[in-house]
């Protein structure tokens, strides 16, 4: 009740964002009120981060307006952003890592004295900030120094000198341990005290429980519930964010299937990066889901068993009867392929045409006996793989930068399926992908496990988790936190799970 | 539409009206231009820059560059002429001298491909080491006195009116375009000149792959060396000094994107000729080297220029109708 009475700092109305054929943002609105940290959250491609994005002014929304103050207001550049007072912590960091602390924090606006950049200027300027945000560093060491904590906080910081009235922060914490979120926590609550507003952005549950005065569940777009923490529970908010999926788009859940294959592949207490002695075994023929946050080792975990990534400790057995491949030419020719997930960056070729992409890895891996180059032979693969996969391409001499997302996707996996893999790692392979390509790829799936291969397959997307796999492994900071089978599961606990590394207390039932 | 492939067609169609109309203009200028032996004579002023220009192809192709091959010239040229002056029979000297070129080859690869330096930090390194080591070789001196034979390799027509270093320009043109465009490995040269992490993640060696071109540069850059030394009779320790430069530039000037994974060596053997028949046109009709230069990197720069521009107009075409 007080709160209608509050002017609102920011009221954004029924904003709307599509890329291509998908929908970011689907008439999504927002109240904050001013000094209070409000906290969105929601499922990966919930639209969370493209709201956080509008208002950062780095992207431009279809249709909506933003009103500030009850003013609306136009924010069509970053600066314009900026100058309206509003700062935004990215999650990924935006420092310059080769210059100093005090650099970084002044970039763009450096202090002069008598007409030169004066750093004793920067010193005088940061040095009360630093100390209230506790970090203590030598502010002209390069910032490579810092530790990813005080990295983000020097961000946070950069983004604090502006005094912003609405403070952004797009998972903050998801590269700081427990001692530095407390202590980011007590600033940001400081801040809260000294009136400034914020907007936080998490998929950590217990922790927006543990610093926001006021929730919003957002869910394909749209916000569906919007309230005060107190009023709120974490299972209430998990059925908010997961709703009433479209069922029908996902595939049904696989029946209950006689595991009486061998065991082929077995991975033994396998360390590396943030991994901590991970051990599973798949069979042949079977589907094992990955489902794990940002940074939980999900990508990890597929990069050290198709060899770009090395193990510190541990092993594994492959159905070769070898060990884990040192390197993507040794897993190519042992069967063993990776549909990665940054797909532009790491599986493709995008200023070639798609007949250049199909054919790279036989000809780029194999052992072809010929040292010639068939260009009949790749036609052939091409076309095989476009009819296959139903790739949507004017010619096989097509560039694959012209390509929608789904068929560049599809033409990652025919590169793949021209080599008969015999273990296929999926690393979150639909997303960016359209519905209809989406369902392409589950029926990929389905098949490549009826003809016998591992599939490993890790999504962001818990239904198609649960509609896909055999059984699905959950990783909570680098350790295996847990197995369920996924015709057993539901959407909340798996949540419950991914979010928080523990299976939920009550309502434990849905597990075996 | 295949934008970049069109613009590169145009671009090939474009030297070759060029050249054309180079050659048309120079023939009507002087009345000796279309004569077999001054082609002959122009091609062979420059031969082993021609043939260093091949190997370059595909070392940008790859998405890398070697800075070092003028260096290579010379250190090859010099090892030669020092082994020879010292008592080694000469085809002893020649065997040496080129196997200098594969460890200085090796060298460049090994940071390059296993340390992972930079290629154009690397190669300047070895453009400035291997001159210094050819210089220790030679000092102030030039060594000449060569035998008969080696002379004639570098000046006496073996084919018609071809010496033997055109016949060899055309074998190895002939070998490289083979593997460009018709091998395996001339796939994955493209694979990572268009992306290296994908093309990792593809399971190309990519390692192996750029030791492969490190070496196959500075090896056939001393190859050039040698026959630059039988051509001139006599070794100095500055030979082909800042050749790189001019290998470069016809490399580009052939429409090899300086980006990787783009061109091809028809382009290149175009822009050679374009090169070679520009600056003897010139060069017949008084024009000064200096304005010779400014010609050719008027042309480079618009060479780098045309096909982004293309795609730049096109951009903000489409970005219009949308």
């Amino acid at each position: 009740m007080q709160r209608s009475v509050t002017p609102l700092l920011v009221s954004v109305r029924g904003l709307v964002k599509r890329y291509g054929g998908v929908t970011a943002l689907d008439g999504l609105s927002l109240d904050v009120a001013p000094g209070v940290i409000h906290a969105v959250v929601g499922e990966n491609g919930a639209g969370k981060s493209t709201l956080m994005k509008i208002l950062a002014g780095v992207v431009q929304p279809d249709a909506g307006q933003i009103l500030l103050e009850g003013r609306n207001v136009v924010m069509d550049s970053p600066a314009a952003a900026r100058k309206r007072g509003v700062g935004i912590v990215y999650q990924e960091l935006s420092l310059f890592p080769q210059r100093s602390v005090l650099a970084n924090l002044f970039v763009n606006r450096e202090p002069l004295r008598r007409g030169w950049v004066s750093t004793d200027a920067m010193r005088d300027m940061s040095r009360e900030l630093l100390d209230r945000l506790g970090l203590d560093v030598d502010v002209a060491a390069p910032v490579s120094r810092l530790s990813i904590g005080e990295q983000q906080l020097v961000e946070l910081a950069r983004v604090l000198l502006e005094r912003p009235r609405l403070l952004i922060l797009d998972e903050p914490n998801s590269a700081l341990n427990k001692r530095e979120t407390e202590r980011l926590f007590a600033v940001l609550r400081q801040l809260r005290a000294e009136g400034v507003t914020m907007l936080y952005v998490s998929h950590r549950l217990e922790e927006v429980f543990a610093i926001s005065d006021r929730v919003t569940v957002t869910r394909n777009g749209k916000d569906v519930v919007t309230r005060d923490r107190a009023g709120l529970t974490i299972p209430e908010i998990i059925d908010a964010m997961i709703g009433a999926h479209q069922e029908d788009l996902f595939p049904p859940p696989l029946p209950a299937r006689k595991c009486d294959a061998p065991e082929q592949l077995r991975v033994d207490g396998v360390c590396g990066g943030e991994l901590d002695d991970i051990r599973f075994t798949a069979r042949s023929g079977e589907v094992v889901g990955l489902a794990g946050l940002e940074g939980a080792g999900v990508s990890t975990l597929l990069g050290i068993l198709f060899g770009t990534r090395k193990a510190q400790a541990g092993a594994a057995i492959f159905p070769d009867g070898r060990g884990l491949p040192r390197s993507a030419t040794e897993a190519a020719r042992r069967g063993v392929c990776l549909v990665p997930a940054d797909r532009r960056r790491n599986g493709l070729m995008l200023d070639q045409t798609v007949l250049f992409n199909i054919s790279q890895v036989v000809v780029g891996a194999l052992k072809t006996g010929s040292p010639l180059f068939s260009p009949k032979e790749a036609s052939a693969r091409a076309a095989r793989q476009i009819e296959r996969l139903r790739i949507k391409t004017r010619s096989p001499g097509s560039l694959v930068n012209h390509l929608s997302g789904g068929n560049q996707q599809k033409v990652v996996i025919g590169k793949w399926l021209e080599i008969q893999p015999r273990v296929v790692l999926l690393d979150d392979p639909t997303r960016g992908v359209d519905v209809g390509a989406k369902r392409e790829i589950y029926e990929l799936i389905r098949q490549m496990s009826a003809e016998g291969r591992i599939v490993l397959f890790s999504s962001t997307e818990l239904p198609e988790l649960i509609g896909l796999c055999d059984r699905i492994l959950i990783l909570y900071r680098g350790r295996l936190a847990g197995e369920v089978a996924g015709r057993s599961v539901d959407n909340r606990t798996l949540l419950h799970l991914i979010n928080t590394g523990e299976r939920p207390t009550a309502a434990g039932s849905a597990l075996q | 539409m295949t934008g970049a492939g069109a613009a590169l067609k145009r671009w090939e169609t474009l030297m070759f009206v060029l050249l054309v109309a180079i050659i048309a203009l120079n023939s009507l200028d002087s009345r000796y231009f279309l004569s077999i032996g001054n082609f002959v004579n122009l091609f062979q002023l420059s031969i082993e820059k021609s043939i260093v220009a091949l190997t370059m192809t595909l070392v940008i192709i790859g998405g890398e560059i070697d800075l070092s091959v003028a260096s290579v010239m010379g250190l090859a040229a010099c090892v030669a002429a020092w082994t020879f002056q010292h008592g080694a029979p000469m085809p002893l000297a020649v065997l040496l001298a080129l196997a200098a070129g594969i460890v200085a080859g090796l060298n460049n690869a090994f940071w390059i491909a296993y340390v992972g330096l930079p290629s154009l930090a690397v190669t300047l390194a070895g453009l400035i080491g291997y001159r210094g080591v050819a210089r220790i070789f030679l000092e102030d001196r030039a060594i000449g006195g060569f035998p008969e034979w080696f002379n004639q390799l570098g000046q006496q027509p073996i084919i018609g009116p071809l010496t033997a270093s055109i016949v060899i320009f055309f074998i190895l043109f002939v070998f490289f375009a083979v593997i460009l465009h018709s091998s395996a490995l001339g796939r994955m040269i493209y694979a990572i000149g268009s992306n290296v992490q994908a093309a990792r993640y593809s399971g190309v060696r990519v390692g192996l792959i750029k030791t492969d071109l490190f070496v196959a540069s500075a090896f056939v850059a001393a190859l050039a060396g040698v026959l630059y030394a039988a051509r001139l009779g006599s070794v100095r320790g500055d030979m082909a000094e800042g050749f790189e430069l001019d290998i470069i530039t016809a490399v580009l000037l052939g429409g090899v994107s300086i980006f990787g994974g783009k061109g091809n060596l028809a382009g290149v053997g175009l822009a050679i000729l374009v090169i070679l028949n520009l600056r003897n046109g010139m060069g017949l009709a008084n024009i000064t080297g200096n304005t010779q230069n400014y010609v050719i990197g008027g042309l480079l720069v618009f060479s780098v220029l045309a096909p982004n521009v293309w795609q730049d107009v096109r951009n903000t075409w489409r970005g219009r109708e949308i």
